[in-house]
């Protein structure tokens, strides 16, 4: 019976997981497409920063959950060391899913580029053993129109 | 300098492997470990029961016998009181 149910979690987890996972990287490509004439650069914290009017900060921030499959085969990996395959899409994802969610923000504001672009992560809950595992990935940087 | 907007087609933060082939060879892994595991632990005691003496059998007896639960008995008289021979009394 135990086996059943972690069999239908690792299932499910696998192709729901799977396919959210292709459309959301279906629409990070189109949105970063779209943004792709706004430059973004992590110049700026120790230089000078390019001429502008006005200059403003803009943060960007998503939690980004791993499904079974994943907490599976990272549990497997962990026996065993290596490279975490299974959470590289999802801290990818998360990662430019911020930086676009920061860019969206500031071009919405009219800025013409972003400087000082920076990332910050953090767990919740992951250190606690049980409950939800999830991170926290961050993206600032400063507008400048 | 100017900005000249170019898409990444490359992914380089992902490794490029199916999560099932991922998964099946990490389940593979960890069942041929474990399977080498057990042989290894079977060989060993195999070459330990040889060579150790009756003194340290005894030893070893008297210690797993002190982890099994005590079973209350009823002097010469016990087998007549135990429900699972009652059979031979027949």
């Amino acid at each position: 019976m135990e086996l059943l149910v972690l069999l239908s979690m690792t299932g499910l987890g696998y192709f729901v997981g799977r396919h959210l996972e292709q459309k959301h990287y279906a629409s990070i490509k189109e949105r970063e497409k779209k943004t792709l004439h706004i430059p973004m650069m992590n110049f700026g914290a120790k230089q000078d920063l390019p001429h502008a009017h006005e200059a403003q900060m803009f943060v960007g921030s998503v939690v980004v959950a791993n499904d079974y499959f994943k907490t599976l085969s990272a549990a497997l990996r962990n026996l065993v060391g290596g490279r975490v395959v299974a959470y590289e899409s999802l801290v990818d994802r998360g990662r430019r899913e911020a930086l676009l969610r920061m860019k969206a923000e500031a071009m919405e504001w009219g800025a013409s580029q972003i400087v000082n672009v920076r990332f910050e992560t953090s767990n919740i809950g992951g250190q606690t053993g049980g409950g939800l595992a999830a991170v926290e990935i961050m993206a600032y940087g400063t507008a400048i129109r | 300098m100017k900005y000249v907007p170019k898409q990444i087609t490359q992914e380089v933060n992902t490794t490029p492997v199916h999560p099932l082939v991922n998964l099946a060879y990490l389940a593979g892994t960890v069942a041929l470990v474990g399977v080498a595991i057990y042989f290894l632990l079977g060989i060993a005691a195999d070459q330990i029961a040889r060579r150790i003496g009756p003194e340290t059998e005894e030893k070893i007896g008297a210690v797993l016998v002190q982890t099994f639960p005590v079973q209350e008995t009823e002097g010469a008289n016990e087998n007549a009181t135990d429900s699972r021979l009652e059979y031979l009394h027949e």
